[in-house]
């Protein structure tokens, strides 16, 4: 083929041309072989940018291009569809990454980033020279939806996906769905309790026909790709039959046996047999293995005797579900650092230092202590609390770097709602910053400070001793610049928030990247914030990274909205740059199917042949560098490409 | 007299970066970490003594204003017990940096104390001398 | 057992007793502590430059003689000891090159090969011993004798260096349970005693010492327990000068848990014990009895 290229250099404002000379880049590259036009322009993919492109295409009758511009991830698509809008096929375009690889990091030398961007454009000039005229494959969609995760983001989401018509199972780890939200006693900064505004959205969705909810249920395995993904729904032991039990709780009055509550966070009990609190939806009990009496030593059987629906089911085995959905939203939320592990507050040893979450039960008129606050240790009123703000929070030396964002917001709610249970007690928080970014945020700090008296004190506590009964805390006051020392009846701590226990396996089963911490990394955190990278699986609320409640269900709905325009298609376009057998050369040795992470390939043991699953590679090569007999290539990435494309990056200028 | 009367004032002037640099170069630290959460301070046994609270120190040093601190008595309470460092959320160790600002002042020949004219020698622990002398004299 | 170790200057002068009993507390346990030959100043207090080239030829001069001598393991007793000739060494593990030019200074040394590991005798006794051991050879007990543990500084930070815990160390309460006392929590018992200001402003090491005794007598500790010979200094020095000043003040002896191991075991003191004390332990002692 006769090549008549083009080469677009993009300045990104001062972003590439504050160090790359691009006019001189420009005119170098139009002395390169099959260059037609090379040009600038300030911002490549604004409308009279992508008028340029398109405008060049057809005057100078262009059958490549090299757009020079930030990375592929943001503006790829971008140019491909001026590309074919000027009547070239898309994939005749490259994009030559000269900011992110470029520009950014050799801000500093302009000689040395003009150089590199020469050398990054060539070597993609060489890359469009080889590369074929294809077209996108098409994929059958399966309108159903997998959410994972039953918290306010989950059930948000799945509301909104059946409410346009759509299936939606709905798999939550625990026996009922409301997640965290729900274990709250009030929220910021209207101070609407979760029982008024989430227990009504939690029955909505055990009502609707168009969710299937499976609590005490995980993921078990998943293949399959967007618009057809096959899963694997484990349903753990909850030794009740839930078709059988209507729910009436008489089991649950009758066990003998008593254990801390996780709902309250260990500050109250439940019974062996228990539904994790009054609304839980679906409101059917589990039996907890660990502190049953008839599994421990083989005794008692007294819930089965009263259960008029003979639904406790003691030989209940794990039970598996499998359904095939088109999209996947992961909703699994967040936890709080363990306090057990910082040692200057006490290892979670001293019973009156408690976290957020502990604090919230005891604010929480459903709460061990019917939301008046009493000490873990004695049942005493507290009259001095101290909450302690950025616990392993923003101390990238001992917990996590980045802020938790709810911290500031939740401790002034706590300790509003503390003033008001407690009048006549004194509420001091010790803050590094105070950050109320929110809408009435501001307002409702202020309230905090000048409506309840709550004292804020500029500083961080260093240590926490007991002391006859209270606790004494080693703290500054930086502001006036004293060392202080306080004693209080109760010290609440606000721990870093973290990704829930088992996210990281779950994101290893999604195939989706996470980041060191174990949050979900999202497309594209200002364009693609609703979605993984790898297609079909969506993100919605605290998975993310630390969320309040609003911030939350806008994600969720966002996810939704997503979810619902991917299934208002019939069928789905996907990249053609995907792996190819030659199956002349291939010999059936299998090892592509070992190197690949998608489980795109099959070997074909009759014709020992291998086949690739053309919905499910995602193109990464991993199956050609791994073939002894060079049988598979990588569509537009051949190894003819990448060796000169290495050649010509090498070459002196 | 007016003119004098306006020392509450402080007008930050250009940031001493000879001495910034210095200071970093020679502790090693990165002091423009600090983001002044007060951990040091709040635990630090001795800030008592101090005239300016360990955080203080790290504010002076980022706003470039070195001279206070250098001629502070805050840097020589400082005996390097390492719990501001050892909690410190930045990773910042602060004992590096007090020592660092002890050594500027030790290289401009200033001598803490004269140990001869304090003390009986006999009455205390070598390791109390052989320290006093390097940490406080030139 | 033989193991090479470091006295350090303040063993062979003011802190006689704690060397002794070491010694003796030692042999007890099947230990036998053998004195490095050619010892020199272990570099106190560990310079915290990255420039002081000078500061370092101390410690690394004693390291290289350790290695040279074969010793995979240096003892050392006096915290103050083990923190500067730890870090000592960490940093010119860390290093090579910072090592090569402190060796520099000193032509007549082999360059250091990092082979050497500098451990506290007490981390010593419960990893190679134990102190099930400690218990199984006492034979006088303290009988209810309450013991406050005070760690100080250079035994838990920083925390790389810390023999236990850094917020909440155990080790010297399980060493002196396992030797029949009671041992006391207490806040101050990870803080400083001021250390070597002792010299250039008493006052503030009398003013940590008082805070370290309140705290200490609050919990109700009649005896303090350290490892460290400036801090028995301090907190023995400057409790006479806080009796003198300060009405009502009750002074708490302090002893080298060497010293009071090597009792519970053979029912006499070191030779040289308590001679350096100002604040007598004898009444605290006194009610301690022949194990039945």
């Amino acid at each position: 083929m006769n090549n008549r290229l083009g080469v677009f250099i993009c300045h990104c404002g001062h972003n590439i041309a504050g160090s790359v000379d691009v006019k001189r880049v420009a005119e170098i590259i139009s002395r390169e072989r099959d260059v037609f036009v090379a040009t600038e322009y300030i911002y490549m993919c604004s409308s009279p940018g992508q008028d340029l492109l398109e405008k060049s295409i057809k005057e100078h009758n262009l059958t490549g291009v090299v757009v020079a511009a930030c990375s592929p991830t943001l503006h790829e698509t971008t140019f491909r569809n001026a590309a074919s809008r000027a009547g070239i096929n898309p994939y005749r375009l490259e994009i030559a990454n000269i900011r992110e690889q470029c520009s950014w990091p050799h801000y500093a030398n302009p000689e040395e980033a003009t150089r590199k961007a020469i050398i990054i454009i060539r070597a993609m000039l060489e890359k469009v020279r080889r590369n074929s005229i294809l077209y996108p494959l098409k994929i059958k969609i399966t309108p159903k939806v997998l959410i994972l995760g039953g918290g306010v983001s989950g059930i948000q989401a799945a509301l909104d996906i059946a409410d346009a018509g759509y299936e939606v199972y709905l798999v939550e780890k625990e026996s009922s769905i409301g997640g965290r939200m729900v274990e709250l006693s009030e929220t910021f900064p209207t101070l609407d309790c979760p029982q008024c505004i989430l227990t009504p959205k939690m029955t909505e969705l055990a009502q609707n026909p168009k969710i299937h909810l499976m609590a005490y249920s995980e993921l078990e395995s998943i293949s399959g790709y967007v618009g057809a993904f096959n899963v694997k729904i484990k349903h753990k032991q909850t030794y009740v039959n839930w078709d059988l039990c209507n729910g009436c709780g008489s089991c649950i009055i009758k066990c003998p046996a008593k254990a801390p509550s996780e709902f309250d966070h260990m500050l109250g009990k439940r019974k062996a047999i228990f539904v994790p609190f009054p609304q839980a939806v679906p409101n059917k009990p589990r039996i907890d293995r660990d502190n049953c009496l008839y599994f421990k030593k083989g005794i008692c059987r007294i819930c089965e005797k009263v259960c008029d629906k003979n639904a406790i089911e003691f030989d209940q085995q794990e039970r598996y579900t499998e359904v095939e959905v088109g999209a996947i939203l992961v909703a699994t939320g967040f936890k709080l650092y363990d306090i057990s592990q910082i040692g200057e507050y006490g290892y979670g040893k001293f019973k009156d230092v408690v976290d957020a979450f502990q604090f919230e039960r005891l604010l929480s008129a459903s709460g061990p202590t019917g939301g008046i606050p009493k000490r873990p240790s004695d049942g005493k009123i507290p009259r001095r609390v101290a909450f302690i703000q950025c616990v392993r929070s923003r101390d990238p030396e001992k917990g996590v770097a980045y802020c938790s964002r709810i911290c500031c917001m939740y401790t002034s709610k706590q300790a509003l709602i503390y003033k008001q249970q407690v009048p006549d007690g004194e509420a001091f928080v010790f803050y590094i910053d105070i950050r109320t970014n929110g809408k009435g945020y501001e307002e409702f700090y202020t309230r905090c400070r000048d409506e309840a008296g709550v004292v804020y004190i500029r500083g961080k506590i260093a240590r926490i001793i007991e002391d006859d009964g209270k606790l004494e805390l080693y703290g500054v006051d930086t502001l006036t610049g004293r060392q202080l020392r306080m004693k209080v009846d109760l010290v609440v701590l606000a721990p870093a928030m973290m990704p829930s226990d088992g996210a990281k396996e779950l994101a290893s089963k999604l195939r989706i990247p996470i980041d060191e911490y174990g949050w979900v990394k999202e497309a594209h955190l200002k364009l693609r914030p609703f979605e993984s990278v790898n297609s079909g699986i969506y993100i919605a609320g605290a998975c993310q990274y630390p969320k309040d409640i609003t911030d939350t269900v806008a994600q969720a709905s966002g996810a939704a909205a997503k979810i619902i325009g991917l299934f208002s298609r019939a069928e789905l376009m996907k990249d053609p740059l995907i792996a190819r057998i030659d199956e002349e050369v291939c010999v059936g040795c299998g090892y592509c199917v070992e190197a690949c992470p998608y489980d795109a390939i099959n070997l074909d043991d009759k014709r020992r042949l291998a086949a690739v699953n053309p919905a499910l590679c995602e193109g990464c090569g991993g199956c050609a560098s791994a073939c002894p007999s060079k049988a598979i290539m990588l569509t537009n990435t051949t190894p003819e490409q990448i060796l000169n494309m290495v050649f010509h990056s090498t070459e002196r200028i | 007299m007016l003119l004098n009367g306006g020392g509450m004032i402080f007008y930050l002037k250009e940031r001493d970066r000879e001495k910034r640099e210095k200071i970093k170069e020679i502790s090693g630290e990165r002091i423009d970490r600090c983001y002044q959460c007060g951990c040091c301070s709040a635990g630090c046994p001795t800030a008592s003594e101090m005239e300016f609270l360990p955080n203080t120190v790290m504010m002076y040093l980022q706003e470039g204003d070195i001279e206070p601190v250098l001629n502070s008595r805050a840097i020589w309470i400082c005996v390097g017990c390492y719990e501001c460092a050892s909690r410190c959320p930045q990773g910042i160790d602060i004992a590096r940096i007090m020592e660092a600002l002890r050594t500027i002042k030790l290289r401009q020949n200033y001598d803490r104390l004269r140990i001869e004219e304090k003390v009986k020698l006999e009455d205390y622990p070598t390791i109390a001398l052989v320290a006093t002398m390097r940490k406080f004299t030139a | 057992m033989k193991l090479l170790y470091y006295p350090g200057c303040t063993l062979k002068t003011k802190a006689k007793a704690l060397e002794e009993s070491a010694i003796e507390f030692a042999r007890e346990l099947g230990i036998e502590l053998i004195e490095m030959k050619e010892w020199n100043c272990c570099g106190t207090s560990f310079n915290l430059t990255t420039d002081n080239f000078m500061h370092q030829l101390g410690p690394l001069r004693n390291l290289i003689r350790a290695e040279k001598l074969g010793a995979g393991i240096l003892t050392t007793i006096c915290s103050i000891c083990y923190s500067t000739l730890w870090r000592a060494n960490d940093k010119y593990k860390a290093d090579p090159s910072f090592t090569h030019r402190v060796n520099f200074f000193m032509d007549e040394e082999p360059d250091y090969k990092g082979t050497v590991e500098v451990v506290h005798f007490l981390r010593l006794i419960k990893d190679k011993v134990g102190f099930d051991r400690v218990n199984e050879l006492v034979r006088f007990r303290l009988d209810g004798l309450k013991v406050a543990c005070f760690y100080g500084c250079q035994l838990l930070r920083p925390r790389e260096l810390a023999i236990d815990d850094i917020e909440h160390p155990t080790i010297l309460e399980d060493f002196v349970a396992s030797i029949g006392g009671v041992p006391v929590d207490f806040a101050e018992k990870i803080e400083c005693c001021g250390n070597y200001e002792t010299i250039a402003e008493p006052q503030v090491v009398a003013n940590r010492v008082y805070s370290i005794i309140s705290s200490a007598r609050k919990s109700g500790a009649e005896l303090i327990l350290t490892s460290c010979p400036l801090c028995h200094f301090n907190i023995d020095k400057s409790q006479v000068l806080l009796r003198e000043t300060i009405a009502g003040f009750k002074p708490i002896p302090i002893m080298y848990f060497t010293e009071l191991a090597l009792y519970c075991i053979k029912g006499e003191y070191a030779e040289s014990s308590f001679a350096q004390n100002l604040i007598d332990p004898h009444p605290s002692l006194s009610r301690m009895r022949t194990k039945e």
